[in-house]
Parts: structure tokens; sequence; C-alpha cells
């Protein structure tokens, strides 16, 4: 039943993942064990996606599908479970003078997904906004978001805000959006720069050390 | 209009028709998106640039008499926040409005169009859904609808405006690159829907995406042409910003999008008219597909996330392709880095013809990495056989 649960998801047939869920809730299988077979599959997908044999068409559809089959689990989850083990911390946002959102709020699913905790600063975030956050819960990552090339300047502003309030040195930057690759991420002081929510979730990971 | 600029007009349309028809012209034409770098450099603000025709003139005037490219990428429209739905029908923030002057204007994707919307829009197509759905897009202008339906029937002093405005960069001895365009019915009902409502449409409701794209086709074709038919120039830009790998799987693409690119050049070229097919996003994996588009009816617009290598490889003896120094080369780079990869492509994707260089410069560019660009085409570009 595990395996069929496991391929429904990664096949993206969301009528059968929802039925094969309530089935198993009902007939009292433990939340939590669901749960994990469909992090599981979400960790496939994530696979399928850095093989090019899924999209990001896909990942949407899958975070939909992990979102309504957390709807049936939680209120069986007790204590701990709901929250899962959280494996680092991550403060997000898209720059000052970008309001796009798109690309940080997929990157927020995939993040979660794979058990990150993750504090969502919005759009237009200015760089004192994301000191206070990152002093106030202390994240190992601290992610901009910058699709417009008018936020160069905002992500560059943010590392040297970050360097005055002595905090540069205690997370690791990430960016990510259409408007930044490696030049922007030197520019901007930044620790990496990255393409898609996959290819960012890999580094994140990694700076965590899982 | 002078006899030298009058034939450097001969000269640049020249080149870009031999370029485009796939031959050999005698250098590899240059062109470069305007708006973002033309304001700053004349010292006026985005918002001046935006909404002021003297001084977006001026600022043309000054951009295109320094850099002497081959064609002017953008039709010179001012801003129109109420018409700037037809192409891109979302919320908008507007400079000097919502944002500061100085930033371009920028898009808040959501969901004005619902999932009941589809049968509406399925049936009687693109423009008929826009102005049902105008009072979301545009809620701060009260009676939308019959203002837009108003000002639509007078588009002939704006049309006379910009007739004016071509003819001016004629006399300066610049073509256009476009004659006229719009996005693709898969990126409007994308934008309309919003992404990521657009991707659960994909699983939930595939077919009547399918036929509501199908609707939108003819009408987004005579949009096209209409532009053409004011400028006089045979070329077509489809903006297709959604359509690729970056965004959508190969498996929709094949079922939804390629029909729809076929169909839209089979319509477009029945008038002897080329599509320009703008192509945002990674197209790599994309590129096969487009073998099954007709020899010589299209051209292949490219920022930097496609391989435009693989392109050539894949497309060079099909369609004319142009591109792809990419945004932060202007920026960050050197004027050696600019014509570096200038050359590259010269070599590579210019082989035998059938190449634009283009780039896509931002507000902070360096003048001299422009300048780099233009100048390698000019001296490194020719053809010597």
């Amino acid at each position: 039943m595990g395996k069929e649960l496991f391929d429904s998801f990664v096949e993206l047939r969301e009528d059968d993942v929802i039925k094969i869920v309530q089935e198993k809730i009902e007939s009292g299988e433990d939340a939590f064990a669901i749960a994990e077979t469909c992090k599981n599959a979400l960790i496939k997908i994530g696979d399928l996606f850095s093989k090019k044999e899924y999209f990001l068409s896909e990942l949407v559809m899958s975070g939909e599908i992990f979102r309504e089959i957390m709807e049936v689990l939680e209120p069986k989850l007790v204590g701990d479970e709901k929250e899962g083990n959280k494996i680092g911390k991550i403060v997000i946002g898209t720059v000052k003078g970008d309001i796009h959102d798109l690309g940080k709020n997929i990157m927020i699913g995939t993040l979660k997904g794979n058990g990150f905790e993750v504090y969502d600063l919005g759009v237009d975030v200015p760089p004192e906004k994301f000191v206070e956050k990152v002093k106030e819960v202390e994240p190992d990552i601290l992610g901009m978001s910058c699709v417009i090339s008018i936020g160069w300047d905002s992500l560059k502003e943010t590392v040297e805000a970050l360097k005055r309030a002595d905090l540069r040195d205690k997370v690791k930057i990430i960016l990510g959006g259409g408007g930044v690759d490696e030049e922007v991420a030197t520019f901007a002081g930044a620790d990496a720069a990255v393409k898609d929510a996959i290819e960012g979730v890999e580094q994140c990971k990694r700076w965590v050390s899982v | 209009m002078n006899l030298e600029t009058e034939e450097l007009y001969k000269q640049r349309k020249e080149r870009i028709e031999t370029t485009t028809n796939l031959k050999v012209p005698d250098r590899v034409p240059v062109i470069f998106s305007e708006n973002e770098f033309a304001w700053g450099f004349a010292n006026i603000s985005q918002l001046e640039f935006m909404t002021d025709n003297e001084k977006m003139m001026m600022a043309y005037e000054k951009l295109f008499k320094t850099f002497q490219q081959d064609a002017a990428y953008f039709e010179p429209y001012l801003f129109d926040p109420l018409f700037t739905v037809i192409p891109v029908p979302c919320i908008i923030k507007i400079p000097g409005k919502d944002l500061p002057e100085d930033s371009p204007f920028q898009l808040v994707e959501s969901e004005i169009m619902t999932e009941d919307d589809y049968k509406y829009a399925s049936k009687k197509g693109y423009f008929r859904t826009l102005v049902k759905l105008l009072p979301k897009l545009r809620p701060e202008i009260p009676d939308v609808q019959n203002i837009f339906t108003e000002r639509i029937t007078r588009t002939v002093e704006d049309m006379r405006a910009s007739s004016s405005n071509r003819q001016r960069f004629r006399e300066w001895g610049i073509p256009l690159w476009n004659g006229g365009g719009m996005e693709s019915p898969f990126s409007l009902l994308c934008l309309m829907r919003s992404y990521e409502k657009f991707c659960l449409d994909m699983y939930r409701r595939r077919d009547i995406v399918k036929q509501t794209v199908d609707k939108f086709i003819p009408e987004i074709v005579r949009m096209s042409l209409g532009g053409v038919k004011a400028s006089g120039v045979p070329r077509a830009q489809i903006g297709l910003h959604r359509e690729s790998s970056s965004t959508f799987s190969l498996k929709i693409f094949e079922e939804i999008a390629l029909p729809m690119i076929k169909k839209l050049v089979e319509l477009i070229s029945k008038e002897n008219v080329m599509t320009i097919l703008h192509c945002d996003g990674d197209w790599t994996p994309n590129l096969e597909y487009l073998t099954e588009l007709p020899k010589g009816k299209c051209i292949l617009d490219l920022d930097d996330s496609t391989d435009i290598f693989k392109a050539k490889e894949i497309l060079g003896d099909r369609m004319c392709i142009a591109g792809n120094l990419h945004e932060p080369l202007f920026a960050f780079s050197t004027p050696q880095k600019v014509e570096d990869y200038s050359k590259k492509l010269i070599d590579i994707v210019g082989e035998g013809g059938g190449f634009v260089l283009k780039g896509e410069p931002p507000r902070e560019s360096k003048f001299e990495n422009i300048m780099a660009m233009v100048n390698t085409a000019k001296n490194y570009g020719v053809y010597k056989y």
C-alpha cells in the first residue's frame, strides 16, 4: 500500500493520492508513517526534476498535492509530528525594489517539503528588515530573491547591512530569481546564486550538512 | 531625411532582411533592447521616458546616434496603464504612483481569471474575456470597461503619434526590428490565471485550457498583423514567456504550446510576415520540437537561458537566430569580455549567416560594454565570403 501511495504521488495522480490517504487514515494507519511516505515521494520528484524528467510545473503540482495530503493528515498528527524534524532554519524574502514572489514561493514550498523551518518576509524587503529578522531568529541561511536588475543594489546593501550588524559571518547567503547569477553573487557578496528551487534546496542542505 | 541617413536606413534594413532570410549579409547585424538603458543615458527619469513623448524620443535619438545599431528593438510607444492590459493582463504597479519614479513597472501575478471563467473564455475569445476581467485588472479606474471600449475606438490618434515617432526613427536611419506583435495565447492565459493556478489547470482541466488557447489564436494573429500593417515592417513578434522548459514540462509543451506555435506561424506567414519567436527561459530541451516549423518563416529570439550554440546546431538551417548577451555581462563585466563572447557568437552562431547579435542591457550597464558589443559586430562580424 505504501508503494501504491508513493507511485501515485510521484506520477502526480492527485485524485488517487487523496483517495489512498483517506482510506489509510480510515483503516487506522499511522498518519506520521503516511506523511513520511509522501515526503519520500517529494524527494523522488525532486530527483526527477534534477534529471530534467520533471519540470517546474510538476514541482508546483506536487506541492499542491502535498498541501492537500497534509490537510487530511494534520488532525491525526500529534505533538512534534506536526512540525516534523527540522533540518535547518532559513529567512527568505524578495529584496527592496522588487515585488516578484513566484520563484520565492516555490522555493519556500520546496524548502518546507525538505524539512526546513522557513521565515518568509514577503516582497520589497528593505535591508534593515532582513537584518532584524536574522538577529531575531538566528537562521543558518538567508535567502534573497531578485528578478529585476533594480534589485542588484539592494542585494549588496543587505549584505553590507549584515556586515555592519556583525551578522554576515553567522549566515550563509543564497540568491535566487531570474535576475541573479554568479556575477551578481560576487557583486553582492553572497555565497551562492542558484537557478531553481531544487538546486537551491540542495545547496541549503549542503550548508546544514544533511 | 538626408541622403546619408536614408542610405544607412536602406543598408540596415537590407542587412536585417538578408539575415532573417537565412542568407549571408555584409556583416552580422547588431541590436539591443533600449528601454532599460536609454533613459538613464539621456539623464531623464524612467517615468519621463514612459510618459513624455518628446523626452522619450530625445532619449532614443541620443541612444541611436551614439551606438548606431542596426534596428530599434522596441516600437516607440508611451506607456499606457490602461492599454498595457492587452499584452500584459495583470495588475501592475506603476512608477511614480505605486513605485519609485525610477523603477520599471512591475506585475503582480494573481488569479484574475478564475477556473469558472474558462467556459466564457473558450467561447468568447481573448478580447471579450479581457474586457470582462477589466474591473479586477484595473480596480482603480471607475467604469473601466466603458472607458476601455471608448478609448480603443479612438486609437487612431495614438497610431498617428506612433507613426510620427517611427518616421523620426527613419530620419535617424533606424529601421524597426519588429512591426507588431502580441503575447502568445498560452502566456496570456498563464498571466491571467497566475502561474501556480495554470500549473494546476494542466492536471485538472487540460482540455478546456487547450480549447481556450485555440480560441485565442486567430485574435492574437489579427492583433499582431494589425501592428505589422501600421508599421509596414514584415515581422511580428510573439511573446513566448511561459512556454519553455523553465516553466512547463515537455509533455505540456508538446500537447498545447507546440501546436499553438505552429498555428500562429502558419497564419502569420500566410500574410508574408515572419514570426519572431521571443523565447524567454530555457528552450534548450524544446529546440528539437521547433524543427517542425516551416523553414525561413521564423526568427528565434533567445535570452541567455537557452544554449544558443545548440540552437544553431539544431535549427540554424531553418530559422534566423538572435541573441544572447546576458544582462549581468553589461553591468559587471569588461569590454574585453563582452567582445570575447560576441566574437564567439559571431564565429559559431553567425557561421553561414542567419544570425543577429542581440543583448538586453539593463539600466546598470556600462556604456563601454554596450559599445563593445556593437563595435564587435561592425568590425569582427564582417563576412569575408
